[in-house]
């Protein structure tokens, strides 16, 4: 053709798989960054309670990706999922040693408020499928997947924290994720 | 002792193996239940899916969290770890979490996109091709070369505005699964809607980007087309069309120019595709078009999408190159 009018595939949105394909790339590394790390910060402050150590947490995740010690596959599902365990396994190493270190708080740390918890969830439209799925639960079994899940509890902190025996806590978790999967079911 | 364990593992029923996959990625086992897990994870790809399946699922739980601020220093802090000098990003954050607009959640739940293999079937599973219905798109064009080189990795764009601060990157990398009815979208929402499309793609992994779509008012029974093309692009640069005779035919409606050492590939996905499977390869696509006799003809809502890979096709038989465009087929 004489008019050669170029005509390139839209760049400005990356793709997160994409990106996460060129980790070794600092350009691609900060695009991830510039997506991604606003809710994974929000994620670590959650879990670690601290901005410095969810600001370390966050950091390590992108170095840890940066370095190729963790590789986004096919086989890892959605990205943003993916991306939250690698975080989530940094803030348990980095809140293990904050403990040894005596830094972590223990009790009584939980000021946010479940019912703003709740509410948050319900006014973002982008999830509203899970939320009508997550309603579907009873309150027990959505606090007890909101403490193991965003605060980190384990089923031991679970029981304590919920003053059950350990063997209720672990039970009670597990309906909640079946109940989880039974409604996302339902509901998709 | 719990019911579990009165299973061998590998006899145990799947449904405790899905929930102890859920306990994995809840993290509320123990280090010693967890790496138990994780071991056996390695060599069970089930049991590997159901855990990629679980994150996904859970990772909506971030959206009661609430907004914080990200430190500005956060991108200088691992720029000085790996050494890269990179000029600070513009973050993308708003001061205060806003809804997303609703068009932009309809429009999210609207691409007819194809979906990578272990992509939870619910809540995130596709939303089914949805017709968009356009204003007819000539097909007698005036042809223009069109460069399908992959979008040159830098220089960087400023990221796009905020639309919801962390939520939207939520929404973005989680697309909702509801609302998945067909609805038209007027044209004026194109622009939205192509971010979307992109932004879903993402979510599942697979750069596609879907085009415009062309649904045709005529009642013809019998043929379907689609119209393929890139997000960034005016108008379609393949038309697909099916005939009665079960070919499938696509025309180029515009000059495409291939960098040297490349082909482009066409896969298709049927409707309703299982999470699991993937794009299907038609084989190569010369630039210039090809009609594909088909065995039957392509159900309305079958996604047809155009890859670039090397000379001659992708090696393994699934798509190893850029998705670069995509549409859907509707009647006419």
């Amino acid at each position: 053709m004489t008019q050669d009018i170029p005509v390139v595939p839209e760049p400005a949105l990356p793709d997160l798989a994409t990106l996460l394909a060129s980790t070794s790339d600092p350009v691609a590394l900060r695009d991830l960054h510039d997506r991604a790390a606003p809710l994974l910060q929000a994620a670590a402050l959650r879990l670690l309670r601290d901005g410095e150590a969810a600001g370390e947490a966050v950091t390590a995740v992108f170095v840890q990706l940066w370095r190729g010690q963790a590789r986004f596959g096919a086989a890892d599902g959605e990205p943003l999922g993916w991306l939250l365990a690698l975080l989530r396994a940094k803030a348990v190493e980095i809140y293990r040693r904050r403990q040894r270190e005596g830094l972590a708080e223990e009790e009584g740390f939980r000021e946010a408020s479940f019912a703003d918890d709740l509410a948050r969830l319900a006014h973002n439209q982008a999830v509203a499928g899970f939320h009508a799925a997550f309603t579907m639960l009873d309150l027990e079994h959505q606090q007890i997947l909101s403490l193991a899940y965003l605060d980190g509890l384990s089923h031991a902190e679970l029981a304590q924290r919920l003053r059950m025996p350990i063997g209720t806590a672990r039970a009670a978790a597990r309906a909640g994720l079946e109940r989880l999967r039974h409604a996302l079911e339902m509901t998709s | 002792m719990s019911a579990l364990y009165m299973f061998p593992p590998n006899e145990a029923p799947m449904e405790d193996v899905d929930l102890s996959a859920g306990e994995y990625a809840l993290g509320v086992l123990d280090s010693g239940e967890a790496a138990a897990i994780r071991l056996r994870a390695e060599a069970e790809p089930a049991l590997r899916a159901a855990i990629a399946r679980w994150q996904s699922r859970l990772a909506y739980l971030t959206a009661m969290l609430p907004l914080s601020e990200l430190p500005a220093s956060s991108w200088e802090r691992i720029a000085a770890e790996i050494g890269a000098h990179l000029p600070a990003p513009t973050l993308r954050q708003s001061p205060e979490p806003e809804p997303l607009p609703p068009q932009d959640a309809e429009a999210d739940t609207l691409a007819g996109l194809t979906q990578e293999e272990v992509l939870p079937p619910s809540p995130i599973a596709l939303p089914e091709p949805v017709p968009m219905v356009v204003p007819p798109v000539p097909v007698v064009q005036p042809p223009q070369a069109v460069f399908v080189e992959p979008p040159p990795a830098a220089p960087r764009q400023p990221p796009p505005p905020s639309e919801g601060g962390i939520f939207a990157t939520l929404a973005e990398l989680v697309p909702s699964a509801q609302d998945t009815a067909a609805k038209a979208v007027p044209h004026v929402q194109m622009t939205t809607l192509r971010r979307w499309q992109f932004a879903t793609a993402a979510a599942l992994g697979l750069a596609v980007a879907l085009a415009v779509l062309l649904v045709m008012s005529t009642t013809h029974p019998v043929r379907s087309i689609a119209a393929i093309g890139p997000v960034s692009a005016p108008a379609p640069l393949f038309l697909a069309e099916t005939d009665g005779a079960g070919r499938l035919t696509i025309l180029p409606l515009a000059t495409i120019a291939v960098p040297p050492g490349r082909d482009l590939e066409l896969w298709t996905l049927p409707p309703n595709a299982a999470p699991t499977l993937r794009p299907i390869s038609l084989g190569v696509l010369p630039a210039g078009g090809r009609v594909l006799p088909l065995d039957a003809p392509p159900p309305e809502g079958t996604q047809l999408l155009v890859s670039m890979e090397p000379r001659g096709g992708s090696a393994s038989g699934q798509i190893s190159g850029q998705v670069l465009y995509g549409g859907v087929l509707a009647n006419h």
